[in-house]
């Protein structure tokens, strides 16, 4: 995982424990947008995004002095916000795509701009990586946004999800396969590789 | 079954993620060399992999701080920070960092209604069990006030922990960095240190007693402040630190007890003086069938700290600033750790204080009171509704939901939208042209009951008129229950009090442990003393209620104005 090692991090949570709230609002803006990104990823839903964010920033705070250190902060919040979001997810509907819930939770959170004709292109594309996300089991999805959103290492992957590194291994190469069957059209298409490269 | 194929073709997925020993990742290149279609599936899984990668950040579109920092005190606020350790002299201080709670009065101010939160939940969640065994817990505790091991049956209805097992076990298996899965449904999770979790969370249990011990040590707890509209709870400014023990202080939450926090509706509401001295939210809770119970020893609420300095709460109806206490007595022979209602610590008087007039004893118009109350929402918005109105005798009523609760009021049937019932501090003009109004407005759950009323009652006929208005309510709340726990009271004078048969209990509460639990041990709340009675309302209890925090101050902008003739709440 590439965290942030701010060396602020450290002060911050060091000023939170002695007092100063305001401290762990900084840490919240440092690292919400990313982890809300990831738990997105996750739940596919914008509105469940959010509110498990914020929920595993209350427990970030609510636990911050069982926080020693050895890992970097974003690491440790993120194990909250993936935990709470796995339960979350197991709460809802253990086999509830995303695609297929959707239409009840918004869909990819937009700018809101209009877009120029060039980019619609990769507009789709966008929404059909994400589609094929949300169709993955749980499994998959976990391990393919922790490998690809977060940038875990096979090591960080195993710790978080208890795996033994050869698990990880073959796990992460079937996501890719069943991505790879999803997208295929998109990986087809000319244009869309064009861009990409 | 191992497909050595399908392995090798894994180590192309490692070999894309450079995650390969060397050795591997030259076996891997020889075979690309060697073998077009595992060159093909390489550019696919690259593909895969930048196809994702790509995807642009999704954007949180707001600023989290103040919803996440609001909510981890709210979570506090029902949670168990308390830190008994502050009057064990035997733990360890202060070698690790701990929490916010205890290293300011704004901390000592949560720590207390936090604790105090937790008792009274707790007292609201009794059950048969625990009322069977809660005597021979007074004795334990009676006995062995702090540093025992053995968790209290009270705590350990509030440490629920999926794999409680011995103490050591509750600590984190993994490491000390491993978040606890959230499903764990532990209503209070493992804190860091030395000692278990559950020993830590014992010693966080008697937080109040051991604040009103610890208080008088502090050097700078000269203001606290009554959290003003935008804050939630009570906060507070000043130094001074709760001593604390390797238990830490906060008290982590799992979902369970912040989703109970979320659930926590905070009212503050700024009261005329008069009404606030006459206690006529007491009177708006018992029109709606909840009654406040007073700790059994009022006496009890100036407890006396080992130095003499007495302890009570109270805010200044100025600056919503705690100041220095009352001129309280202090008891002699009183135990360290007497029945202190929610015990907001006080220093001796200095120089620099601010006069005290209005916190004296001779006026008892001072102070905040803090109520909580566990009732439907029908008898809460009613309640509300009630207040809302009367704004002769009720300035100002802020309400803090938090964001599960508003989510409620657009989606659940549950739900209520309550923040409708906040205003601010009405005008003269406007309560003069409202008091021109010859009808009250009663809010009930059926909906809105005008009440003919007249001018110029006498005392009894309006306490007729209250009569008539609870025997009214009788049809339509007779089946609710609701209870209602003041945490504290500056009130040195009790008016006299409504005589009413209610089915809702309430606790005046005290944070004394021994009283608090036999008054468990009665009923489950003091002054029901018929067992049954108190099993049935308990079946009785709905099972959705709300907790909602009252927060009551005196105004700072006293009635001048005749009250507007038929405001029953302030009668």
């Amino acid at each position: 995982m590439s965290d942030d090692a701010s060396p602020s991090d450290g002060n911050l949570i060091k000023a939170t424990l002695a007092g100063q709230p305001t401290a762990f609002g900084q840490l919240v803006l440092k690292y919400q947008d990313r982890l809300f990104n990831s738990v997105f990823r996750l739940l596919g839903s914008t509105e469940d995004a959010r509110d498990i964010t914020q929920d595993a920033f209350v427990q970030a705070f609510l636990k911050l002095e069982t926080f020693r250190g050895s890992a970097a902060f974003y690491t440790w919040l993120y194990r909250i916000g993936f935990n709470l979001a796995m339960s979350h997810a197991r709460g809802k509907h253990n086999t509830q795509s995303l695609d297929g819930a959707k239409s009840d939770r918004g869909s990819e959170p937009v700018d809101g701009r209009p877009l120029p004709e060039a980019d619609f292109a990769r507009e789709e594309q966008i929404k059909l990586v994400h589609a094929a996300i949300g169709k993955l089991v749980a499994e998959y999805r976990q391990i393919i946004v922790l490998r690809e959103i977060e940038s875990c290492s096979y090591d960080q992957i195993a710790d978080i999800l208890d795996l033994p590194i050869g698990t990880v291994r073959s796990r992460l190469f079937r996501a890719r396969l069943a991505l790879r069957d999803q997208l295929a059209p998109m990986l087809a298409d000319p244009v869309i590789l064009s861009k990409r490269a | 079954m191992t497909n050595p194929e399908h392995i090798d073709d894994e180590m192309l997925s490692a070999y894309l993620d450079n995650e390969l020993a060397p050795q591997e990742r030259a076996r891997v290149e020889e075979r690309l060399a060697a073998d077009p279609a595992a060159r093909q599936l390489l550019e696919q899984l690259r593909a895969v992999s930048q196809a994702v990668k790509d995807l642009p950040a999704a954007p949180l579109g707001t600023d989290l701080r103040d919803v996440v920092l609001r909510r981890a005190e709210r979570a506090m606020l029902v949670s168990n920070p308390g830190e008994s350790a502050a009057a064990d002299g035997n733990s360890p201080r202060g070698s690790n960092p701990r929490f916010t709670i205890g290293r300011s009065v704004r901390g000592w101010v949560w720590a207390g209604l936090a604790t105090a939160a937790g008792l009274a939940i707790m007292a609201f969640e009794s059950n048969s069990d625990r009322d069977a065994q809660l005597p021979e817990s007074v004795a334990e505790r009676s006995a062995q006030p702090t540093g025992e091991s053995k968790p209290s049956p009270e705590l350990r209805a509030l440490v629920k922990t999926e794999q409680p097992a011995a103490p050591s076990e509750a600590a984190d298996s993994r490491s000390p960095e491993t978040p606890p899965a959230p499903e764990g449904g532990a209503a209070i999770s493992t804190v860091a240190g030395d000692e278990s979790s559950i020993h830590g969370a014992r010693d966080q249990l008697p937080a109040l007693s051991d604040i009103a011990a610890t208080a008088p040590q502090q050097k700078n707890l000269d203001q606290l402040q009554v959290a003003t509209h935008k804050d939630v709870g009570i906060s507070g400014r000043g130094g001074g630190r709760l001593a604390t023990g390797n238990s830490g202080i906060a008290g982590a939450t799992t979902r369970d007890s912040d989703s109970a926090a979320e659930n926590l509706l905070v009212v503050r509401v700024q009261v005329r003086p008069e009404a606030f001295a006459g206690r006529a939210f007491d009177r708006v809770l018992a029109s709606n069938r909840i009654a406040v119970e007073e700790p059994a020893d009022d006496s009890a609420a100036a407890a006396v700290a080992p130095n003499g300095a007495p302890l009570s709460a109270g805010s200044s109806a100025q600056n919503e600033t705690l100041n220095s206490a009352p001129a309280i007595p202090a008891r002699e022979n009183s135990p360290v750790m007497p029945g202190t209602e929610l015990a907001l610590s006080r220093r001796p008087q200095t120089q620099n204080d601010q006069p005290q007039s209005n916190t004296s004893t001779a006026n008892p118009a001072t102070g905040t009171d803090v109520i909580l109350v566990e009732a439907p929402k029908e008898q809460i918005e009613s309640c509300l509704a009630e207040i809302h109105k009367n704004d002769h005798d009720y300035l100002g009523v802020a309400v803090d939901e938090d964001e599960t609760l508003k989510r409620k009021a657009s989606t659940a049937d549950r739900g209520a939208n309550w923040s409708q019932y906040a205003r601010g501090i009405v005008s003269q003009q406007e309560r003069l042209q409202q008091a021109a109004d010859s009808n009250y407005f009663l809010q009930t759950r059926d909906g809105p009951v005008t009440i003919d009323r007249g001018e110029n009652r006498g005392a009894n006929e309006q306490q007729t008129e209250h009569e008539r208005s609870l025997a009214q309510k009788d049809n339509k709340l007779a089946e609710q229950n609701g209870r209602a726990f003041r945490m504290k009271s500056q009130l040195q004078q009790e008016p006299a009090q409504p005589t009413y048969s209610s089915n809702a209990r309430a606790l005046r509460l005290d944070s004394d442990r021994a009283q608090l639990s036999s008054a468990n041990a009665r009923s489950g709340f003091a002054g029901i003393d018929n067992k049954e009675m108190a099993q049935e309302e308990r079946g009785q209890r709905a099972a959705d209620t709300i907790q909602v925090l009252f927060v009551l101050s005196p105004g700072d902008e006293p009635a001048t104005s005749p009250p507007p003739a038929g405001t029953k709440a302030a009668k």
